[in-house]
This record gives structure tokens, sequence and C-alpha cells, in this order.
């Protein structure tokens, strides 16, 4: 263990773990990952990848944000091999979500690649009307009890006022993964082995379906 | 938000960014260099060489470089990537016969040191086709997912109409440090 803790990245983007955050579109995933790495400013809705390795403590966490939009989820399974953990992200003061919430993280939390792997669930947006409580919105989302919820402010006014909630919510699954860290890294190992296997006949299946559309377009077009 | 609003909310120091434009011919680079530079979309003939144009606005100043996507004038690409701040890559969303092609070139580019670790921003253009391709088909066709060495995100567009062409900006403008 002590050979991927304690010791600070050599290069500028090594790091030690990865974690990937997860919810629907609006819940605050964006926002709370620059609140991670200690930047404020305004975010656009994702949809695509974007990544920062942040540091907690003497761990440099390297994050993955994932656009939570509708017909975006389909692709947040292709990070679960490789990734350490997740932070759940959930709109409390969007209770009208709360069901389609819990359907979309509780199937993301039952994928064969994620099960076991150490998870937070922040219930954010504490601040607007009417937000539902930390534990309404882990009832609410029928939560394990093994998943412990933050309620976090994830936008703050600027960076001297970061919720220190964000930050607990960080070292908490950070605890876990250090606690479970030898059985974790050999089964992300395996699991990283075969999704590469799996990339890789993907991506020849994809090529020659590629051809195939080309194809048959050259071939109505010569009609 | 405007454009040239975001322009005014950039943070940088040396108030210069530079985004490249690529993609096949026939894509809509240049039709989308005209939407962003607020120009009348006629006479847009397929570029030979390359096409720039600045906007400035309260000390900021955006480049954006425009190159024909010709086969035979691909290889010039590389001379326009250095200190690139966001690639823009263009797909014809219409043609699904040519993504392939498309894919190819842009695997190739995210292999390019000098545009390493650069946002990536990907048009799927011309949505006002009918059957056009969705962002997630194109997403999905070209493996976006593999990548984890930049940021990136993928915005259908239609160059022709004018939409998704702004909030794109605003995302590029966003990654920009
Ligand atoms: N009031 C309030 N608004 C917040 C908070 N956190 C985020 N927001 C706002 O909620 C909106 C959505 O935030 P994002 O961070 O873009 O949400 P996301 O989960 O990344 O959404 P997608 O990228 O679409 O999946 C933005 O307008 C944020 O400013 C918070 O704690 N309180
Ligand atoms: N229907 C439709 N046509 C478009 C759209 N954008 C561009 N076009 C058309 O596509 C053709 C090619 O557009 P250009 O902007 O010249 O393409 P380009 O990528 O600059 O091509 P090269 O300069 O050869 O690399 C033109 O006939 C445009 O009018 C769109 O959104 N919808
Ligand atoms: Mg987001
Ligand atoms: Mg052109």
């Amino acid at each position: 263990m002590r050979r991927c803790f304690g010791r600070g990245g050599k290069k500028k983007k090594s790091s030690d773990l990865t974690l990937v955050l997860l919810g629907l579109d609006n819940a605050g995933k964006s926002t709370l990952m620059l609140s991670l790495a200690r930047e404020v400013r305004d975010v656009t809705p994702t949809v695509g990848f974007t990544s920062q390795v942040v540091r907690q403590g003497k761990t440099a966490v390297r994050l993955y944000d994932l656009g939570g939009c509708e017909g975006f989820r389909g692709i947040w399974e292709r990070y679960y091999a490789e990734v350490h953990g997740a932070l759940l992200v959930v709109d409390a003061g969007d209770p009208a979500r709360f069901a389609v919430a819990k359907d979309v993280l509780g199937a993301a939390l039952a994928d064969p690649r994620m099960q076991g792997k150490p998870v937070v669930l922040f219930a954010n947006k504490q601040d607007s009307a009417g937000a539902a409580t930390a534990e309404a919105v882990a009832a609410a989302l029928g939560m394990p009890p093994s998943v412990k919820v933050f309620g976090c402010v994830a936008r703050a006014a600027d960076v001297e006022h970061i919720d220190p909630k964000v930050f607990e919510g960080l070292e908490h699954v950070l605890g876990q993964i250090k606690r479970d860290w030898t059985d974790l890294s050999q089964r992300i190992e395996i699991l990283v082995a075969k999704q590469r296997e799996r990339d890789a006949e993907e991506r020849a299946e994809k090529l020659k379906q590629l051809e195939i559309i080309r194809a048959e377009r050259a071939k109505e077009e010569a009609a | 938000m405007g454009f040239l609003q975001m322009l005014k909310n950039l943070k940088r120091s040396d108030r210069e960014v530079r985004l490249l434009l690529l993609g096949l011919d026939n894509a809509g680079k240049t039709t989308i260099l005209k939407r962003l530079a607020n120009e009348e979309i006629v006479h847009i003939r397929p570029t030979s060489g390359f096409n720039i144009k600045s906007v400035v606005h309260e000390g900021f100043k955006l480049n954006v470089w425009d190159i024909g996507g010709q086969k035979a004038i691909r290889p010039f690409w590389k001379n326009y990537m250095e200190g690139t701040d966001a690639l823009v890559y263009v797909i014809d969303a219409g043609d699904a016969r040519r993504l392939a092609e498309s894919g190819g070139e842009l695997n190739q580019l995210l292999e390019e040191e000098k545009l390493a670790s650069v946002p990536l921003l990907v048009f799927a253009n011309k949505q006002d086709l009918v059957g056009a391709l969705t962002p997630k088909q194109i997403a999905e066709m070209l493996n976006l997912h593999l990548i984890r060495d930049r940021t990136w995100q993928i915005q259908g567009c239609s160059a022709k109409n004018g939409t998704g062409i702004q909030e794109a900006m605003e995302w590029v403008l966003q990654q920009i440090k």
C-alpha cells in the first residue's frame, strides 16, 4: 500500500487512484469536481468527459466527470472497470427526480464492475429552497446502509468558502478505499484487463460496421 | 450569453486564444467559422488553404483557424497545430458513409504531440438533415469513451441554421485556462 499512497506524483498528472462522479444531469457533478479542485467558476452541461487530479492529504485522486443527461448515461459503464469507487451526486432540491436518480444510480451500483467498490452520496444543493435533508435523500434513493451520505453545497461563492462537507465526503471514501486497498487493486487489475479485451473486440466490430455502411451507401448512390 | 460576453469572461493572462477547426472536406468547418464571425452564409466554397477569423473584444482576441479538409491537403494540418488551445473537430452527421474516414483522421490527431491534452470539441454538424446521426451515435461509433488524456465534449449542431454553436463555444472557452 505504501507504494500507492503517501507519495506525491512525480509527473504533474499522475495519480494514486481514480473515482468517477455519477448522477443525473444538473445534479452538480462538475461543480463538485471543481470545488474539490479548489476552483470556482460557472459550468455548462457536460456531454462528454472531463478529468482532474485533486490532492486530498497525501493522496492524488483522479476524478472522472461524465455527462448525466439521459442520452449520455449509457456511456458511464465504459469507465466502471478502472475506478476505485464513485461519488454519487443528487440535487436534494429536486425531489421530483429522486425516483429516476434511484433507478439510474441503483443500476450503476449493481453493475458487476462497481459492486463492492466504495461509494459516498452527496445530497447536494442544501442551500436551495425546500432541499431534502441528507437522510431523506438517502432513504428516497434506497441506498444501502454502507453508503454514507453527506449534505453539501457544491457551488461556492469563492475559493475561500468551499463547503468543508465536500472534502469530508471525499476523505470518507478514500478511507474505505485504503482499508480495502489490496483486494480492490487486485480486482481492478483483472477488470481492466478484461475491459481492454472487450474494447479491442468492439473497435474491430465497429470498423466492420462502418465499412458495411460505407459500402451500402456507395451502392445506393451508384444505383 | 453572447459570444463576446463569453470572451470577456475568459480568465487567462495573455488574452489571446487559438482555436483550430479540423475535419474532412465538406464537414462544414467554413460555414461554422462564418457563423462565429456573424457573416452571411453564402458563396462558401471548398477551402484550398485556410481561413482565419479573429474576434476581438475588450482586449481579448479569439483566433479561429479553419483549415481545408480535402485529402490532398490534410498533411498540412500539422503546420497549424502549434499553440492550439482547443481542437474543434467537425463531422458531417448526415454522411455515415465517411464516418470511418473521419474517425481515422481524428484518431491520428489525438496522437499528435502538439495537440497533447488539448481539449476536444466534436461538432456533429448538419443535424438539420433527415437521418443525421445523433451526437450519441457518433460518440459511440468513434469510441470517444476510450479517451482519457484530455477533456472532450460532443455537440450536435447545424451550421446552416445556427443551432448548437453558441453553447458549444461557451464550453470551449470554459476549458481554456
Ligand atoms: N443552488 C445550488 N446550485 C448548485 C449547486 N451545485 C451546483 N449548482 C448548480 O446546478 C447547475 C448544474 O450543475 P453542474 O455541476 O453543471 O451539474 P452536472 O451534474 O455536472 O450536470 P451534467 O453535466 O448535465 O451532468 C449549475 O447551474 C450549478 O451552478 C449547489 O450546491 N447549490
Ligand atoms: N444541410 C446542411 N448543410 C451544411 C451545414 N453546414 C455546412 N453545410 C454545407 O456543407 C457544404 C460544405 O460546407 P463547408 O463549410 O464548405 O465545409 P468545409 O468543412 O469547410 O469543407 P472544406 O473546406 O472542403 O474542408 C456546403 O455546401 C455547406 O452549405 C449544415 O449544418 N446543414
Ligand atoms: Mg457536468
Ligand atoms: Mg472550408
